[in-house]
């Protein structure tokens, strides 16, 4: 019986890490590419540095640094600038203050969690980015105007 | 006519080339894919958008149907099973290629919001913003038409159809359906396999070509070391041996050149300098012959053999071109000295009428005799014997059957007393006419052929008879080469033998000469010979095949020295010492010496102040019938 659980899990690891490596294989290097800029213009318009303090949950930390160097990655979330999250499977987001803002790499998680004041995403085969404008306004973040056309008032 | 597989293999030019052209027609299609990669996605892409454009226009005329005269925005907003309906609609366009059917609208603030999703799962919310980035989208609701938008950067998508979605002459939404890149993947996948079996094909062509120019380059080496002459650069006899296979004898004439008195030379000068003249003559062959189409052997020691085209070059012209060439010029043997060499040369042009190389080959040789006879320095070009006027080896044996063999005597006489010492026999035929036909007119035909033989056998059978008949009377006669390992000649000689007062009056003239392959068979002879009791002389010693050497072992009677040295003896300083040498050589071995072709008083005067034992030829006297021994008076000076 132990064993039977044992190798059904293992196949759902299986799945689940298939699955992973199926996403990450659709995008393309100039998608990766596209997409890290976009994170990287986007943190330093909400965090207004430099060189951003992030901690990264569920992101491959080498692609990131590949493609940036505005980043600098902490293993320590309470020592963080930003939170960027793929995932939140561990719970490492209860480690975060509140007052860090977070953005989301699936719209899922930004419906989840409050943490996230925005999220990029690709639907339809294309980058979106949405921030949700109560949450920017409780962490008192000011976008530039040009993000107007990503603010949502809600959720949907 | 030379083998087709063989041709390729010595000559692979045509391989090389063919691969060579593969690699380049390989190579421009291998350029050329990407191109027609274009043009095939161009022309899918039409027949594409050409279905969409269907689908489109039937999916808008349906959702507008639904809507009726409500405001189908609003619909979409209003009914939620209007939305359903739609989706479901949607959802039915889903294919393989059609990756994502959609309808979004623009909201006031210029972002689009999906109205409904086809897709089955993550499914758009009504009224989920959609970032677009292209400008396209907007001019759909300026232009109110279908706008066809080739994605270059999504990497899942290939073209994106965007139709306007009016109702009373306003654009209420779009209807947007992406369509997969799988389509274009497939295009590019079967060109990159093409490109990839173009590729190694390209790398395999160049591969085979480069095997091919290396075994070729490998042949090459190999073939210089192996068919190349080292010393005058010119083809070897295992060359020859190589081309017999594959050459078409009937392209080329066949010619054989000798250096004249080589031997001579040799003796004379050295080997250095032997070597030097032979260096020296290759080099003018083949500047006279060229490079490419004719073929230089080196057929023997101082003997070369060449194939000239017949459809490119005039053997006859070229041939004597370069007999002028080496004769004429002088060859520089050290600082001071230059050393005239000439050639005869033996050409053979009727090459298609001979059965193999071999043949055509000896043809040449019978002209190269003749050019030697003629008294060298000559091109000589083979004709049939007929057409010389000469005997066949037909005329021969039917001169043998009808009792047409004679001989006629020539003395020999002691220089310093003008005793005759015995008579050389000299074998004639008489034609059907009565007229003599002397042994250049015959002789070299039958060489070669048991008639020669048969013709030796009679000479013995005349002479025996002779000798027999007359006891005063002392006789020598002439073995070749062929007549020395023939049996029956052999054996004639040791029926004779056993009369001993006939065998120890007739002398054996042997011919030493290059034909003797085997030189122990040759001793063998010459000592049962002499165990039984003839006498031994070494024919026209000095012409170049002399063996010194072995001569010591042999312990002959005679020697008699070469009509060609003793003609040149008041000519030549070269020839005088070689005559003094080979007569002191005689001295020491214990051998008597015989001067040949003794012509003038001058001669003969020479001859004796070397101390030349005994003389032969025209001054003292021509050769005679038998009847008229006795009755005509010699000259002995």
């Amino acid at each position: 019986m132990k064993k039977t659980v044992l190798i059904v899990s293992f196949f759902i690891q299986l799945l689940f890490f298939y699955e992973k490596a199926v996403s990450e294989i659709e995008r393309s290097p100039e998608e990766i590419k596209l997409e890290i800029k976009i994170l990287e213009k986007i943190s330093k318009d909400i965090i207004r540095k430099d060189k951003i303090r992030v901690f990264l949950i569920g992101y491959d930390p080498k692609k990131l640094l590949r493609y940036s160097s505005g980043f600098i990655l902490v293993k320590d979330c309470s020592k963080a600038d930003i939170v960027i999250a793929k995932e939140n499977d561990k719970g490492e987001l209860s480690s975060c203050r509140k007052d860090i803002p977070g953005i989301a790499l699936k719209y899922s998680l930004l419906r989840k969690d409050s943490i996230f004041i925005g999220a990029l995403f690709w639907y339809k085969g294309r980058p979106n980015l949405v921030f949700i404008r109560k949450r920017l306004e409780k962490l008192n973040i000011k976008l530039p105007k040009s993000y107007s056309r990503y603010i949502e008032d809600q959720i949907w | 006519m030379v083998r087709r597989t063989e041709y390729l293999f010595y000559k692979p030019y045509f391989l090389i080339i063919s691969l060579v052209a593969t690699s380049i027609i390989l190579g421009i299609l291998y350029f050329v894919a990407p191109e027609f990669k274009k043009k095939m996605e161009t022309e899918i892409s039409k027949l594409i958008i050409d279905e969409i454009s269907n689908i489109a226009n039937n999916t808008k005329s349906l959702i507008l149907s639904r809507a009726g005269k409500n405001d189908v925005l609003e619909m979409f907003f209003k009914d939620e099973h209007f939305r359903q309906d739609i989706e479901n609609i949607l959802s039915l366009l889903i294919t393989k290629n059609i990756k994502y059917a959609y309808i979004v609208y623009k909201d006031p603030q210029q972002k689009f919001r999906f109205l409904a999703d086809g897709s089955k799962e993550n499914k758009a919310f009504l009224n989920q913003k959609f970032d677009v980035f292209n400008p396209q989208w907007y001019e759909v609701y300026r232009e109110k038409r279908d706008i066809v938008i080739k994605q270059s950067k999504l990497k899942t998508l290939w073209i994106t159809y965007l139709s306007p979605i009016v109702q009373n002459g306003k654009v209420k939404a779009i209807l947007a359906i992406d369509f997969s890149v799988s389509k274009l993947l497939q295009i590019n996948r079967l060109i990159d396999n093409i490109r990839t079996f173009l590729f190694t094909f390209i790398v395999i062509s160049l591969g085979l070509l480069g095997f091919v120019l290396y075994q070729f380059y490998k042949y090459s080496t190999l073939k210089k070391k192996t068919f190349v002459d080292p010393l005058t650069g010119v083809y070897n006899r295992n060359y020859l041996n190589e081309i017999n296979h594959y050459i078409d004898l009937n392209l080329y004439s066949v010619a054989l050149i000798d250096l004249d008195n080589f031997k001579i030379i040799n003796d004379t000068y050295g080997h250095d300098i032997g070597d030097l003249i032979l260096k020296v003559t290759a080099k003018r062959i083949k500047e006279t012959l060229g490079n490419g189409d004719n073929i230089v052997v080196r057929y023997g020691g101082e003997e070369f053999l060449v194939f000239i085209r017949k459809d490119k070059y005039s053997p006859i012209r070229v041939l004597e071109e370069l007999r002028i060439n080496i004769s004429d010029y002088p060859i520089a043997i050290n600082e001071t000295e230059r050393l005239r060499v000439t050639v005869s040369i033996g050409l053979y042009i009727d090459t298609e009428k001979a059965r193999s190389l071999e043949q055509a080959i000896k043809t040449a040789d019978v002209a190269l005799y003749r050019a030697k006879r003629e008294g060298k320095n000559r091109l000589m070009v083979y004709t049939e014997a007929a057409k010389y006027g000469l005997y066949t080896v037909n005329d021969v044996k039917e001169a043998i059957e009808e009792n047409r063999v004679f001989c006629e005597y020539q003395p020999i006489v002691d220089i310093k007393t003008g005793e005759i010492i015995h008579y050389e026999a000299l074998v004639r035929l008489k034609d059907r006419n009565g007229k003599t036909i002397y042994p250049n007119q015959f002789l070299f035909e039958i060489k070669g052929t048991f008639m020669y033989a048969k013709l030796t056998q009679r000479v013995i059978e005349i002479n025996y008879k002779i000798l027999k008949n007359d006891p005063t009377i002392k006789i020598a006669i002439n073995l070749s080469a062929e007549d020395v390992v023939n049996q029956t000649i052999l054996d004639l000689l040791r029926y004779v033998a056993r009369d001993k007062n006939v065998a120890n009056r007739l002398i054996i003239e042997i011919l030493e000469t290059e034909e003797i392959t085997n030189y122990n068979l040759f001793k063998d002879f010459v000592k049962e010979i002499k165990e039984l009791g003839y006498k031994i002389a070494i024919d026209d010693f000095g012409s170049g095949y002399s063996n010194f050497t072995q001569l010591v072992h042999l312990k002959v009677d005679y020697l008699k020295i070469d009509a060609s040295l003793i003609r040149e003896i008041l000519n030549n300083e070269t020839v005088y010492l070689t005559v003094k040498t080979i007569n002191d050589f005689a001295k020491n071995i214990g051998a008597k010496t015989i001067a040949e072709f003794v012509s003038s008083r001058e001669i003969f005067e020479e001859v004796k102040k070397i101390g030349i034992n005994y003389a032969q030829g025209f001054y003292i006297s021509k050769p005679m019938p038998y009847e008229k021994i006795g009755k005509i008076t010699i000259n002995v000076g």
